[in-house]
């Protein structure tokens, strides 16, 4: 996808990011440009890097080479705050061991914005609150987190992200614990985040879904970047069967997108 | 959408501070000498002429009742900095063995110092260093990574309260301090060897540890979510836990070098707190100071004026209560609940 000079100014960019967790190289030399106004989403198999990619930007892990860019300026220069008004992240699940209501966690997305001790203000308010009617839990306010379903907890979660106001979103299986319906709640909200100027990158395991939804396509393979592009163009039986260690069928659906189809019932598959 | 407002926070704190005040006027009036308002409201206004009254009211009873509040208060929010950044609703700096630390290290300094010539006035420092050195050992033991595991955090804090008590009583052995109560002070703590020169100490800690815990409010609810939600909402996690652990740890050195090892008003008060105003820290940590001090003023009044003639140890009576309702914790929310995952 070509941009213009304009666009690449504002963009969150990695240079042969690489990172070690312990022996094993989790991301090797990792190289892709997220830009405003687009949502890339992040695909692979399970333990191929896609979350640590995540959390190399928010500060989870170290790196072991490369540099990560947000608008042509390292991340470690930007300041916490600073970052943390500008990136947002999503995490897989989150385990909260005291009793806060749903709201008082999606409120904590206004810190980066807050001083020390002090009120809520009520703008704070109103973007907290605007967050979960977008993604229709209003309700869930004054409900504990810890008595949450996996799906609402994730929805919060989302919530706060949104709270953050970023210009970046980073979402790790955002959708892993939603139904149907709210998983395309969630991902047409995530794409009217990146409509009105935000980038967003998806970490999926729904390939229907991510077809859909993403203008672009990283595949991710043992830690390298192994396909980038539009859907259409990465969603062929080649990468995705050396993404996913089994082979699939790609075909056109109504819509004009791909769908895969994984051939059941061969070794390997785990049927 | 509803949230901590200025009249909640206000209406809350100053009830808390009534109650504060009514428990430490009983307080005044109660003791195995007999006074009466009138003998007290005198005393404090400044025209009686009752020596007796007089004595008892500034040298007994008002010391102890300031000591008691500052003891509490301490311990009760530096128990709420615990549990925040260990993510952690049964850390207690008695549980950990902070205190016990604390204590070893007063009581080190108290035998072994005085052949180097130290005075009293090395023990709180002697205390405080203690306390740092324990977190420095649970973090080393039970840390992985920049997280803590929780199980692994309450044994060895178990493990090392019994190890602290045994060298207590080594070292105030070896030191010829076994006569009379001198050691059971520091390992039962009450409040009844009342030192002076501790409570400006006591009273300039509680202040820099609850002024950095109520400024810091915020961000210790965001570090409840952990570490790497924290940094990721952009606080800054590192400093922060530093300051914080540092600021505890003068707290609790001073309430132990001042009132020996009273244990569980840091478990007890925070988690009544959060039942019964929810876990929002720019509440919950003025809430459990006032909260802790009133708690152990009540028992100490009761423990020293229930047995006729006879004081118990305030630290043995807030044992007999945190006991059973450590348990009680445990089983309720279940053990998953309570040591949860890693951090």
């Amino acid at each position: 996808m070509s941009r213009e000079p304009v666009e690449s100014a504002s963009e969150l960019r990695f240079e042969g990011v690489s990172v070690q967790l312990g022996e094993q190289l989790v991301l090797d030399d990792v190289s892709f440009a997220l830009a405003r106004g687009e949502v890339v989403g992040l695909l692979g198999r399970n333990g191929a890097g896609k979350t640590t990619v995540v959390r190399a930007v928010t500060g989870g892990v170290d790196l072991a080479g490369g540099e990560i860019r947000l608008d042509q300026k390292p991340l470690a220069e930007h300041g916490e705050r600073s970052l943390a008004r500008q990136v947002a992240s999503v995490p897989q699940d989150m385990h909260v061991p005291f009793p806060f209501t749903a709201g008082e966690i999606v409120l904590m997305g206004r810190s980066p914005y807050q001083g020390l001790f002090g009120f809520d203000s009520p703008a704070d308010l109103d973007v907290a609150s605007r967050a979960m009617s977008q993604l229709g839990i209003a309700h869930l306010m004054g409900r504990r987190i810890d008595q949450l379903s996996g799906g609402e907890r994730q929805l919060v979660l989302i919530a706060r992200a949104l709270t953050q106001s970023p210009d970046w979103l980073l979402l790790d299986e955002p959708t892993a614990f939603l139904d149907l319906q709210h998983r395309i709640h969630v991902l047409e909200v995530v794409r009217d985040f990146a409509r009105a100027g935000g980038g967003a990158l998806v970490v999926s395991h729904d390939l229907v879904l991510a077809a859909r939804v993403c203008d672009r396509l990283l595949v991710l393979s043992e830690g390298r970047v192994l396909a980038e592009g539009p859907p259409k163009e990465v969603m062929k039986p080649q990468w995705l069967e050396q993404a996913f260690g089994l082979p699939v069928q790609v075909v056109e659906g109504p819509d004009g997108l791909p769908l895969v189809i994984p051939r059941m019932g061969v070794p390997g598959s785990g049927s | 959408m509803k949230t901590l407002s200025v009249l909640r926070f206000s209406l809350t704190l100053g009830i808390m501070v009534l109650m504060l005040v009514l428990a430490s006027w009983m307080a005044l009036l109660s003791g195995p000498s007999e006074i009466d308002t009138t003998d007290v409201l005198g005393v404090l206004s400044g025209d009686s002429a009752n020596p007796a009254a007089i004595d008892i009211v500034w040298a007994i009873r008002l010391p102890r009742i300031v000591l008691a509040l500052l003891v509490g208060a301490s311990l009760a929010t530096s128990g709420v900095i615990f549990q925040a950044l260990l993510r952690n609703p049964l850390a207690d700096p008695y549980i950990l063995g902070v205190s016990g630390g604390a204590a070893l290290g007063a009581v080190a300094m108290l035998t072994l110092g005085a052949s180097f010539g130290f005075g009293y006035g090395a023990v709180p420092p002697a205390a405080f260093g203690g306390c740092l050195l324990t977190i420095g050992l649970l973090y080393l033991v039970a840390g992985r990574g920049s997280g803590i595991l929780p199980n692994g955090l309450l044994l060895t804090g178990v493990v090392f309260n019994a190890f602290a008590s045994a060298a207590i009583v080594f070292i105030a052995s070896l030191a010829g301090m076994m006569q009379g109560s001198r050691v059971f002070l520091w390992l039962i703590g009450n409040l009844s060897a009342v030192r002076v020169d501790v409570v400006p100490w006591l009273a300039f800690f509680l202040v820099l540890g609850l002024g950095c815990a109520m400024v810091l409010a915020r961000g210790l609810n965001v570090i409840t979510l952990g570490e790497e939600a924290a940094r990721q909402l952009g606080v800054a996690v590192e400093r922060q836990r530093l300051l914080l652990l540092l600021a505890s740890s003068l707290m609790v050195g001073a309430a132990v070098s001042a009132a020996g090892l009273i244990g569980f008003v840091g478990l007890i008060i925070p988690h009544l707190l959060r039942l019964l105003l929810g876990p929002d820290h720019r509440l919950l940590v003025p809430a459990s100071a006032l909260a802790g001090a009133l708690f152990l003023l009540v028992c100490d009044t009761v423990a020293r004026t229930v047995l006729d003639g006879r004081e118990l140890p305030v630290g043995a009576f807030t044992a007999l209560l945190g006991g059973p309702f450590f348990l009680y914790l445990l089983k309720r929310s279940g053990p998953a609940a309570v040591l949860g995952e890693r951090t």
